[in-house]
């Protein structure tokens, strides 16, 4: 139970931070020259979450966490 | 008639957007890996060809995230308005809560009309960027 809980941590950490991320990336495109340099390490941390949510989702499931109806 | 969803084809016919929400979820949670891959490329090789997989993933990502965003954000304001917006509950409760909430309902829906404004603000920035080669 503790694992399959540790897995949603960080799907859904991967999920939430994927969404703020991902606006944050988009927005920041726009920024004047020497505030570019934010847009970097906000790609690196959208490639982590997008990693977390994908990867963890999908461990989740092989473990037969899913049950849904 | 009270209704209650109990498998995810009865999900559709109770609220339709929730169904959404649950298949654009599930299809994100695999494309997120696509999505990680061409941020990689793009960050590791640079080139017009990686940035263009980027940019097109990018947005294909948004519009993924779109549902889960306006469900997530209507949960948060059903939550604020204490169930007088957003819920599926009998009319005549609603009224009621409306009634005591009148503030906290009216403010939680003209938010979320705000937070979609901002979350659309996202793709029209990244678009014109690309489109005027500021990103």
């Amino acid at each position: 139970m503790a694992g399959a809980s540790r897995v949603m941590l960080f799907h859904y950490l991967g999920y939430f931070g994927s969404m703020i991320l991902i606006w944050l990336v988009m927005v920041a495109t726009l920024l004047p020259h020497p505030m570019r340099i934010l847009l970097k390490p906000l790609e690196a941390l959208l490639l982590i979450a997008s990693l977390l949510f994908g990867i963890f989702g999908i461990l989740y499931v092989m473990r037969g966490g899913h049950r849904g109806g | 008639m009270i209704y209650v969803a109990v498998n995810r084809q009865d999900l559709r016919r109770y609220d339709l957007e929730a169904w959404i929400h649950v298949h654009f979820y599930k299809i994100a949670s695999i494309y997120s890996i696509i999505e990680a891959l061409a941020i990689l490329a793009h960050i590791a090789a640079p080139s017009g060809i990686t940035n263009a997989i980027f940019r097109i993933s990018m947005l294909i990502y948004w519009a993924l995230l779109t549902p889960s965003f306006y469900e997530l954000s209507k949960g948060f304001l059903m939550i604020y308005s204490r169930g007088s917006a957003y819920s599926h509950i009998a009319e005549n409760i609603r009224e009621r809560l409306v009634r005591r909430y009148y503030s906290k309902a009216m403010l939680a829906r003209i938010a979320l009309h705000a937070v979609i404004v901002i979350w659309v603000v996202g793709p029209i920035a990244f678009i014109t960027g690309w489109l005027y080669g500021w990103g």
